[in-house]
C-alpha cells in the first residue's frame, strides 16, 4: 500500500514538471533551433514551415492552429515574411499567446525606398526579411527569445540568462571563425535563384550578381534566362547558389551555357540532414561555397 | 460671460481627459483589395434567357472588393463587396465581425453577414474555384451565391492528438431558403423584404482536419441546416450535408486535391395529391491537379435533384485548366462544361476566365 502511495506521489511530481515545460511554436527551423539554445529543457518546440519548404508560402492547416493553441509563445520571423503566420495565430483562439518578432532590432537591409507596389515582385515593405542568415542577427534573434521567455516563466529566469550568455559567447567565437573561414569567398561574384542571400553576402563579403528570378517570387523566363547567361559570362561567375525547394531546371540550363556550377544552399536549419542547427547552418553554406569555387569547371 | 468661461475650461478637460484615448484609436487603414473576373463564353443553351445562342459573349463576371483588419487585438472585421456585370448595383457578400482571440474555451464568435460554413465550398468564394461556379445543390437548395445570410457563429477547435476538430453553430435570419434568387431581380427566393416572417434557421458543423503524412492531408465535415421555408404552413427544411477533401502537396510545384460533397434535403410539399415527404440529394466532386508551379487542370462531376420534386435531376460535368502568370495576381482559365437535365435540352459551355486581383486579398490559388 505505502509503494502504491508513494508510486501516485511520484507520478503526481513528475507530471507537473513534464507539463510545467514552456510551449513554443515558431515559423520556421531557424527560430526554433536558437530558441532552443536558449529554452534548453525548460521548453518543447515545434516549427511550422517544413524545414525544407519555401518560407515565403506556407498552407494554412487546421493541425497548425492546435499546436499554437497549446503554446505559450509564438516566434514570428517577421518583416512580413511569415505573413501566414497570422491567420494561425487567430484560428488557434488562445488568448494567452505572447507572439514574439524575432526580427526586432534587426537593422534591416534593402529597405524600399519610395512607393513599392507589385510590379517590383515580392517586395517587402520592411526590408529583405532572410536576416537570420547574418549569424549576427542570430544573436539579436536569441536577445528577443530570452526576453519573452523570462516574461512568461520568471522563475527560470538564471537558467535563459546563462544560456544567452553561452550562446552569444559561443556565436561571437563562431562568428569570428566564420569570417576567417570565408575569406577565400570575399568578392566571389555569385548568382543567386532568389534574394535570401543579401545578409549572408553582406557579412561573408559575397558579390551577388543577379538573380535567377527576374523579380523576387516571380518564375524565371526565356528572356530573363539570356540575359543571365550574359551578365554571368561579362562577371566570371563561377557559382550559382539555389535554394534546394526550387526547382533547378533554370539554373541548370545558365550552368550549361556558362562555366557556372550550380550548388544547393540551404537557407534553413534542417532543410538538409547535414545542417541539424543554427551553428551547422553557415559551417555548411561557407564550406559549400569553398568547395564550389574549387571544383568550379 | 462666467459661463461661456465655465464651458471653455469644461471644454479643454475634456479633450484632456479624452485625447489620449482619441490619439490612441488606431489610424491604418484596412487592406483593401479588388478582384476582377471577366468571362468569355461560348454556349449552345436554347434555353438560355440571353440572347447569345452559338454567339461568343464577353462580360464582367463579377468585380469583388474586399476591405479586411483588424478592429483591435482580439477582433477582426471583414467586408466583401460584390459586383456583378459593370452596371451594378455592388451588394454585400460579406461583412462581418469575428472575436478571434478572446473568448474562453477556444470560442470564436462571428456576427454579420456571411458565408455559412455548411460543407467545405460553401464558405469560398467562386473565384477560389477552378470549376468557377457554385455547385448545381447549393445553387438548387440556397440560391446563386450559396447558403449567405446574416446571424451570429460561435465556433470552438478541439484538438484531438495531431487532429483538428471544429465545431460549429450558427443562428442565422433565415433569408436563403427557397432555391434560386437571381441578381437581375429577386422573384424567387432571398426574400428579406418579405412581409411573411420566417423562423430563424438554425446551421451545424463538424469538421476533422488531420496530417495523414508530412504532405498529405485529409478533411472530413458533417453539416446540417434547419429552417422554415414555407410560414403560411409552417413547413421546415432539413438539409445535411457531407464533405471530405484529400489534399497531396509535396512541394510548391505540385499538389492534387480530391474533393467532394453531399447533400440530402427533407421537406414536407404541397401536391395536388395533398401533403409530400420529398427527400432529394445533391453531389459534387473535382480533382485539381497542379503539375507545375503555375499550372493546374483537373475534372468535376455535377448533379441535384430539384428541392421540391426529386423526380427532377440536373446534372453536369467537365474539365478545367489554369495558368497564373506571376503568383496569384493574374490567373487564366480554361472550362469546358456539359449540363443536362430533365427539364431542357443537354447543352455545352466553353468559358475563358481571367481572374486578376489587385492588393493584399488574392484569389487563393496556392
Amino acid at each position: 500500500m505505502k509503494r502504491i502511495v508513494l508510486l501516485i506521489l511520484t507520478m503526481l511530481i513528475i507530471v507537473p514538471s513534464s507539463q510545467s515545460k514552456i510551449k513554443i511554436v515558431a515559423s520556421t527551423s531557424d527560430i526554433a533551433s536558437i530558441a532552443e539554445q536558449i529554452g534548453g529543457d525548460q521548453i518543447e518546440l515545434f516549427y511550422i514551415c517544413p524545414a525544407s519548404a519555401n518560407p515565403h508560402s506556407v498552407e494554412i492547416l487546421p493541425s497548425y492552429m492546435i499546436r499554437v493553441t497549446k503554446a505559450d509563445i509564438y516566434l514570428k520571423v517577421g518583416m512580413m515574411l511569415d505573413f501566414w503566420a497570422d491567420p494561425i495565430i487567430d484560428g488557434s483562439r488562445n488568448r494567452n499567446l505572447k507572439v514574439v518578432d524575432c526580427s526586432r532590432g534587426v537593422e534591416p537591409l534593402e529597405v524600399p525606398i519610395g512607393k513599392v507596389d507589385a510590379s517590383m515582385g515580392d517586395i517587402h515593405a520592411a526590408g529583405n526579411p532572410h536576416y537570420w542568415l547574418d549569424p549576427v542577427n542570430g544573436v539579436i534573434i536569441a536577445q528577443n527569445i530570452h526576453d519573452a521567455l523570462i516574461e512568461i516563466d520568471p522563475k527560470h529566469r538564471d537558467k535563459y540568462d546563462f544560456n544567452l550568455k553561452l550562446f552569444q559567447d559561443e556565436m561571437s567565437d563562431l562568428i569570428y571563425g566564420w569570417k576567417q573561414m570565408a575569406s577565400p569567398l570575399n568578392g566571389l561574384k555569385i548568382v543567386t535563384y532568389h534574394n535570401s542571400w543579401v545578409y549572408f553576402s553582406d557579412i561573408f563579403k559575397l558579390n551577388v550578381v543577379g538573380f535567377v528570378e527576374p523579380k523576387p517570387g516571380i518564375e524565371p523566363t526565356p528572356s530573363h534566362t539570356n540575359e543571365l547567361v550574359k551578365l554571368i559570362k561579362a562577371h566570371s561567375v563561377l557559382v550559382i547558389g539555389m535554394e534546394p525547394y526550387f526547382s533547378n531546371r533554370a539554373p541548370n540550363a545558365i550552368a550549361a551555357a556558362t562555366d557556372a556550377v550550380v550548388v544547393k544552399l540551404p537557407p534553413s536549419v534542417k532543410s538538409i540532414p547535414e545542417v541539424d542547427d543554427y551553428f551547422d547552418l553557415f559551417d555548411y553554406l561557407i564550406n559549400t561555397l569553398i568547395r564550389a569555387t574549387e571544383g568550379s569547371k | 460671460m462666467r459661463s461661456q468661461r465655465y464651458m471653455y475650461i469644461c471644454a479643454v478637460l475634456i479633450w484632456l481627459i479624452f485625447s489620449p484615448y482619441v490619439s490612441a484609436q488606431t489610424t491604418e487603414n484596412p487592406d483593401i483589395s479588388f478582384i476582377g473576373d471577366v468571362r468569355i463564353s461560348l454556349h449552345n443553351d436554347r434555353s438560355a434567357t440571353t440572347n447569345d445562342y452559338g454567339k461568343l459573349a464577353i462580360g464582367f463576371h463579377e468585380i469583388e472588393v474586399a476591405a479586411t483588419g483588424y478592429l483591435n487585438p482580439y477582433a477582426r472585421a471583414d467586408i466583401y463587396l460584390g459586383m456583378h456585370g459593370v452596371e451594378g448595383p455592388f451588394e454585400v457578400e460579406e461583412a462581418s465581425m469575428s472575436l478571434l482571440r478572446w473568448l474562453p474555451a477556444n470560442f470564436q464568435l462571428k456576427a454579420g453577414q456571411y458565408l455559412v460554413d455548411f460543407g467545405k465550398l460553401n464558405t469560398q468564394h467562386p473565384h477560389q474555384w477552378s470549376w468557377m461556379d457554385r455547385p448545381l445543390m447549393h445553387q438548387e437548395l440556397f440560391g446563386d451565391d450559396g447558403l449567405r445570410d446574416v446571424g451570429l457563429q460561435l465556433s470552438t477547435l478541439i484538438p484531438v492528438g495531431s487532429t483538428a476538430l471544429t465545431l460549429s453553430a450558427n443562428l442565422l435570419r433565415n433569408g436563403n431558403l427557397g432555391g434560386h434568387h437571381h441578381h437581375e431581380g429577386d422573384e424567387h427566393g432571398h426574400d428579406a423584404e418579405s412581409d411573411e416572417h420566417r423562423d430563424i434557421a438554425f446551421s451545424g458543423r463538424a469538421m476533422l482536419f488531420s496530417p495523414v503524412t508530412k504532405v498529405t492531408s485529409i478533411e472530413l465535415g458533417l453539416s446540417v441546416f434547419r429552417a422554415e421555408f414555407d410560414p403560411a404552413e409552417n413547413r421546415y427544411a432539413t438539409i445535411l450535408g457531407t464533405d471530405g477533401k484529400l489534399k497531396w502537396k509535396p512541394d510548391m510545384y505540385q499538389s492534387v486535391s480530391v474533393i467532394t460533397e453531399l447533400v440530402m434535403n427533407q421537406r414536407t410539399v404541397e401536391t395536388h395529391d395533398g401533403d409530400q415527404e420529398v427527400t432529394s440529394y445533391g453531389a459534387f466532386g473535382a480533382v485539381d491537379w497542379q503539375f507545375l508551379r503555375q499550372y493546374n487542370a483537373g475534372a468535376f462531376y455535377d448533379c441535384t435533384q430539384e428541392a421540391s420534386d426529386s423526380e427532377v435531376c440536373r446534372y453536369g460535368y467537365g474539365a478545367f485548366a489554369g495558368f497564373s502568370l506571376a503568383e496569384e495576381t493574374t490567373r487564366f482559365g480554361l472550362l469546358f462544361r456539359h449540363d443536362n437535365s430533365d427539364e431542357f435540352d443537354a447543352y455545352n459551355t466553353a468559358l475563358l476566365q481571367v481572374l486578376w486581383s489587385l492588393g493584399p486579398h488574392k484569389p487563393h490559388q496556392f
